[in-house]
């Protein structure tokens, strides 16, 4: 077993009520990229927790080996120290500190002596940057750094305890498609250097491009291991789901009408930094009952335009108009109140009250609706509530049940049904289907054609170009937070988009 | 050179340069302008008795305001460091006399007697220090539920223990070799006016700390924990320590100025501490010690306390009512804690 | 033929469900210490039960309980105020002065004290919710300027207002005792089921909550965050204010002292009452019930002449309590998030 640098072997994890893993082993052979696939409830983050210290030696029943030696991990820092470097999914820095001291915090409590210079350490730190041909200036202060960069970050900070192995969980989530490029050159040339790399990842596309072999995991089970030669797109998803998955986009019956919706020069100042604009000349229009896709790299300002409509950011310039009238967005409230809502990107933080059960989660955006005079109707709430529960097929004992007993698709779910509450004419959805597993995924691309063909207009925001090429109508592309171009679903590829987002 | 407002700018050589930061150097305009428009209101002021005795209490502030830098930057907060100095007072003294120093009382070696007080008495305060950081690190307390928990308990406990009667008299020793201790710089008519023990004692805490801080891996591991815990336990830091520590020194450096006061005041005035979190908060704040954690400096806090005091002072002198004085700090400390809010929150040039 | 049996215990299961309905299951578990400490003081003096003993705690605590109900709005949104104690007694002050000293008639004292208290309250609410200074610092600040002001405005000594005219029909409601309680007492009880109400049954009630649990999920939802928030400072700064009149009424002295140390009882009330220090749950029915345990424990200590200044001790100890049960149950809520 020697020419493994890591393997867990015959993992098996359980949890109160539910075993997470069942006998898994997962091999990495050495300067090898495996990619780690597998719905959201596959076990994927929870053999990544064992592989990486979290849950130490002890809580689960299988053994750990690197390099053909058995080992114990205490924690997470124990992992680091014996060559497992892990960088999480979530971007997590020190803000007010430098780039230096960020990649050597933790390594100072190593070196014997107690004393360490700011210069010091600032040119250590630019040394390995340059050795590792990672671009970040090790002065900066980290509150400046874009969301790639501290991403950049993160991956420097891992690698400065020069791990054998180096675990990347969805990297790209948050990365503009240069920084994606950058980072696949990094990781082959760490491939190079005889690094080994676990790359988890649900966009098969990477897997494709970037892996040497690739394991997936179903059900806490794995399923399958294929090398590269043997890669079947349809075969993976297949494995991943247990199903044949025939199409993965549902079609509609497009029934779009007159314009409802028209932004002209949408320009919002950025707020924290001066002379600079958050988005800037936004133009476009919608229609009724029309998907309308808002394409372009991470930075572009799609999410931005998203808020700036929902009322989130003050106009610096520009008009929005609904059905003829020029109106005026200052806040969330305004935006419902003329039927805007606004499905967010991260239902945990910003998406879900997660000290409240379904029932509170959905009426909450739309209060007026369940009262009978002063007060709360019980049976006007219940109404609403097993509404939304049975149209989207919210699988839980009922609505009284907390949402944080929920699965990811099942919370989005919710978070979509709370926007549909507020009886929107426009719904705008960031990343819907981000983190849930294929099929809720397919289940909220079918509600997407309902409501469209109910007449309620959407604009999509999706880094997964496949699911927007397929879902959307029409396209909007927008690039360093402007408007560069407008495409038919007739004329859009995955290359005529990406060439114009490059603009 | 990329010009860049929140990063501390440093030009090798330039010793000022080293010590302050930009943003220290903004906190010393307020100061002389202060001290300029005191002067100016108040003849009295800039005389030498009232220079140093104004260093004198503000360092008894200072001492512990060290304590408090520390373990702001760290993250989090004590507001129980008044009771603790008072308890400290109190409880040296009310040990020194009880035993008579150990049999040393009015001898050629009571200073032994006192200095093994002293000693115990900073190690029962640093119970306190445990206290405080087992609630809040340990059970997860919010700090300002938990300290000012402590606040009250210790707080009552000196209030039983001395049932608001002072501790009088004390061992020569004690209230003149360590209560009237000064290095003399010159005589003001009668009046020998020096350097005392607390200025002494908080200068080289300063010092010493600030090398801390900037120089050694603990300091790192102080700000890294106050910036962002999470990313510090990850990185291998036992951030558990490093707060753990934190309270201690805090609680230690509150009961050696509490000491020093008892020294100073000839007794063991139960009162004392009373509303000493706020002047050394609002200190803090002035000096530029975000609230938040993570950023801050022992020569930030340096200027603030004196910043404070001064104010303090020249509110005294111009026959201002002490309890307006009161209602001026809380004012001071919102403005000061908002405008480190919008200096944190100004849109930098990129 | 129905079975006796059967009936009696169908009866106790019905009755239980409708106890349940009435508390939430926390409020339930609070009852049980309220009642194992009464039935410890019942133990070691039998005095407690006493007719008058009763009617003193609920006397007592509605003096201050009134304040708790203001709290505990602040605490479920998720801020604190740590200055209510110090501006009740400030409130108290400037009354009396206003009253005694500037001569104003009494109506007008009333109102200008309420106002006061609700300028104050609204000051806090603006430098916390606008400023965005943390509520624990800008409530310190307060704190000490509501002190250093009251103590200024008396130069620290006590203001009778005994001998003004008007005095005696104001002190007479402050001082009398409808049914052996005072007319505090069914106000207190009054606000309570009100908001209870407001809290449970109406649409302000959900935006509290939902504001408590995430403001960002709020605002999402539509609900003007910023206005919530500093609508319940304004509505605790009318019960400071309502508590401070009633305070003079009661002692018909005002005194820069009063107060001291009511912001350790009313936090630990709220604790105690399952009003989770973080926002976003607890009800009024908690609140009532902490109080209450607080009046009783403190009361306990007294018919057990424990020192005055152990009381204190044992107050902060008990506040520790209540929050660390409160801390780990919470975490085991969301511990089922990672």
């Amino acid at each position: 077993m020697a020419q493994f640098v890591l393997e867990a072997r015959n993992i098996t994890k359980d949890f109160p009520g539910v075993r997470a893993l069942n006998n898994v082993t997962l091999s990495v052979e050495k300067g090898e990229i495996l990619g780690l696939i597998g719905e959201n409830g596959a076990g994927k983050s929870t053999i990544l927790k064992i592989i990486n210290g979290i849950y130490k030696t002890g809580t689960f029943e299988g053994k750990i080996f690197i390099n053909g030696l058995e080992v114990v991990l205490h924690s997470p820092h124990d992992a680091l120290i014996k060559g497992i470097g892990f960088v999480p999914q979530e971007i997590n820095v020190m803000e007010d500190l430098t780039v230096a001291e960020n990649i050597f915090v933790g390594h100072l409590t190593e070196e014997k002596t107690s004393f360490a210079k700011q210069s010091q350490i600032i040119k250590r730190a630019a040394e390995f940057l340059k050795e590792n041909k990672i671009n970040l200036n090790s002065k900066t202060r980290v509150k400046m750094l874009s969301i790639g960069q501290k991403q950049l970050l993160m991956i420097a900070r891992a690698l400065s305890w020069d791990p054998h192995i180096l675990i990347l969980d969805e990297p790209t989530t948050a990365l503009a498609l240069d920084d994606v490029d950058n980072l696949f050159e990094i990781v082959l040339q760490l491939k190079q250097n005889g690094k080994s790399i676990i790359f988890v990842t649900h966009k098969l596309e990477e897997i494709t491009r970037l892996t040497d072999r690739v394991t997936i995991l179903r059900d806490g089970t794995n399923i399958a291991t294929y090398p590269r030669e043997e890669y079947n797109e349809g075969r993976i998803v297949t494995d991943m789901v247990g199903r044949t998955i025939t199409s993965m986009y549902p079609s509609r019956s497009v029934k779009i009408g007159e314009e409802l919706l028209r932004v002209e020069g949408l320009t919002v100042a950025h707020p924290k930094i001066k002379n600079k604009n958050l988005i800037e000349n936004v133009s476009f229009s919608l229609k009724k009952g029309e998907v309308l896709g808002l394409a372009g790299l991470v930075g572009a300002g799609r999410t931005e335009t998203l808020s700036t409509l929902f009322g989130q950011y003050p106009l610096t310039a520009g008009k929005i108009i609904i059905e003829g009238r020029q109106i005026n967005i200052k806040s969330e409230s305004d935006a419902i109140k003329h039927g805007l809502c606004l499905v967010t990107e991260d239902r945990k933080a910003n998406g879900l009250l997660m000290l409240a059960n379904i029932k509170h989660n959905i009426v909450v955006t739309n209060l007026k609706k369940i009262l009978n005079g002063f007060f709360i109707s019980r049976k006007k709430e219940n109404e609403v509530a097993n509404n939304y529960m049975s149209k989207l097929s919210i699988k839980a004992p009922g609505t009284q049940t907390m949402v944080v007993n929920l699965s990811g698709g099942n919370q989005q779910k919710v978070v979509i049904s709370k926007s549909l509450n507020t009886d929107p004419k426009i719904l705008l959805l960031d990343e819907p289907t981000k983190g849930i597993d294929v099929g809720s995924k397919n289940e909220i691309y079918n509600l997407i054609n309902i409501l469209a063909g109910m007449g309620i207009s959407i604009i999509m925001v999706s880094s997964e170009l496949p699911e927007l090429l397929a879902m959307c109508d029409r396209f909007i592309i927008l690039a360093h937070g402007t408007t560069v171009g407008e495409l038919e679903k007739s004329e859009a590829t995955q290359e005529t988009v990406m060439v114009k987002c490059f603009a | 050179m990329e010009k860049n407002n929140l990063s501390i700018k440093r030009k090798d050589g330039s010793f000022l340069a080293r010590i302050f930061s930009v943003q220290e150097a903004g906190i010393l305009v307020p100061l002389i302008l202060l001290i300029v428009i005191f002067s100016c209101l108040n003849s009295g002021f800039y005389s030498l008795p009232n220079i140093f005795s104004v260093l004198k209490t503000l360092a008894f502030y200072g001492i512990v305001a060290v304590g408090m830098t520390l373990l702001i930057i760290g993250g989090d907060i004590d507001i129980s460091v008044g009771s603790t100095a008072g308890f400290a007072a109190v409880f040296s003294t009310f040990i020194m006399m009880q035993f008579n120093c150990f049999g040393m009382l009015d001898t050629p070696n009571e200073w032994i007697g006192v200095f093994i007080c002293m000693i115990i008495t900073l190690g029962i305060c640093s119970l306190v220090g445990i206290l405080n950081a087992f609630l809040i690190v340990d059970f997860k307390l919010p700090a300002f539920i938990a300290t000012i928990a402590t606040l009250y308990v210790v707080r009552g406990a000196i209030m039983v223990v001395t049932n608001g009667n002072p501790i009088y008299p004390l061992p020569k020793f004690f209230m003149d070799d360590i209560g009237r201790f000064q290095i003399p710089i010159t005589k003001v008519g009668e009046e020998l006016i020096g350097i005392s023990l607390p200025i002494i004692v908080f200068i080289v805490l300063v010092i010493v700390f600030e090398i801390v801080l900037r120089r050694t891996k603990f300091g790192r591991n102080v700000y890294a924990t106050g910036s962002n815990i999470e990313v510090a336990k990850l990185a291998g830091i036992n951030t558990r320590r490093v707060r753990y520590i934190n309270f201690i020194i805090t609680a230690m450096l509150a009961a050696l100025s509490g000491m020093l006061v008892a020294a100073f005041t000839r007794q063991g005035y139960p009162p004392i501490g009373q509303g000493w979190e706020m002047q050394i908060i609002a200190a803090a704040a002035v000096g530029g010690i975000a609230m938040t954690g993570g950023s801050g400096s022992m020569i930030g806090t340096l200027l603030g306390v004196l910043i404070m005091n001064i104010v303090n002072n020249g509110l005294v002198m111009m026959n201002i009512d002490t309890f307006v004085q009161q209602a001026v700090q809380g004012v001071i400390i919102l403005v000061a804690v908002y405008v480190d809010i919008v200096r944190r929150n100004r849109k930098v040039h990129v | 033929m129905s079975n006796p049996e059967l009936t009696s215990a169908k009866a106790g299961k019905t009755a239980l469900r409708y106890i349940k309905k009435i508390f939430e299951l926390q409020e339930v578990y609070i009852l049980i210490p309220l009642l194992a400490l009464i039935g410890i003081a019942s133990i070691f003096n039998a005095g407690f039960w006493d007719g008058t003993n009763i009617s003193t705690i609920f006397r007592r605590m509605s003096m201050w309980g009134l304040i708790a109900v203001g709290e505990t709005l602040i605490i479920l949104i998720g801020e604190i105020d740590i200055s209510v104690g110090a501006m009740v007694a400030f409130v108290g002050v400037f009354f009396s002065v206003a009253f005694a000293i500037w001569h104003l008639p009494l109506i007008l004292a009333i109102l200008l004290a309420v106002l006061l208290a609700v300028v104050l309250s609204a000051i806090n609410g603006f430098c916390i919710v606008k400023l965005k200074i943390s509520a624990f610092i800008t409530t310190i600040a307060m704190l000490y300027i509501c002190k250093g002001l009251a103590k200024a405005m008396t130069s620290a000594r006590p203001v009778p207002i005994l001998s003004e005219p008007g005095a005696e029909g104001f002190l007479s409601i402050g001082q009398s005792e409808p049914l052996s309680l005072s007319w505090e007492f069914f106000l207190f009880i009054a606000v309570i089921i009100v908001f209870q109400i407001i809290l449970r049954k109406t649409a302000y009630g959900r935006k509290i909550y939902a504001t408590g649990d995430n403001k960002n999920v709020a605002r999402l939802a539509g609900i003007k965050v910023d206005r919530i928030k500093i609508s319940t400072f304004l509505i605790s700064g009318v019960f400071i204010g309502i508590s401070g009149v009633f305070m003079i009424a009661k002692e018909a002295v005002g005194n820069a002292n009063f107060a001291d140390g009511l912001e350790l009882s009313v936090i630990a009330a709220t604790a105690i009452g399952g009003i989770s220090l973080v926002g976003g749950s607890g009800t009024m029915i908690g609140t009532l019930i902490g109080v209450i345990m607080m009046q009783s424990v403190s009361n306990i200590l007294i018919l057990l002449s424990v020192n005055q200044h152990l009381q204190s001790v044992l107050l902060g100890i008990i506040m520790v309590l209540s929050v660390i049960v409160d801390v780990q149950r919470r975490n085991k809520l969301l511990g089922k998030l990672d």
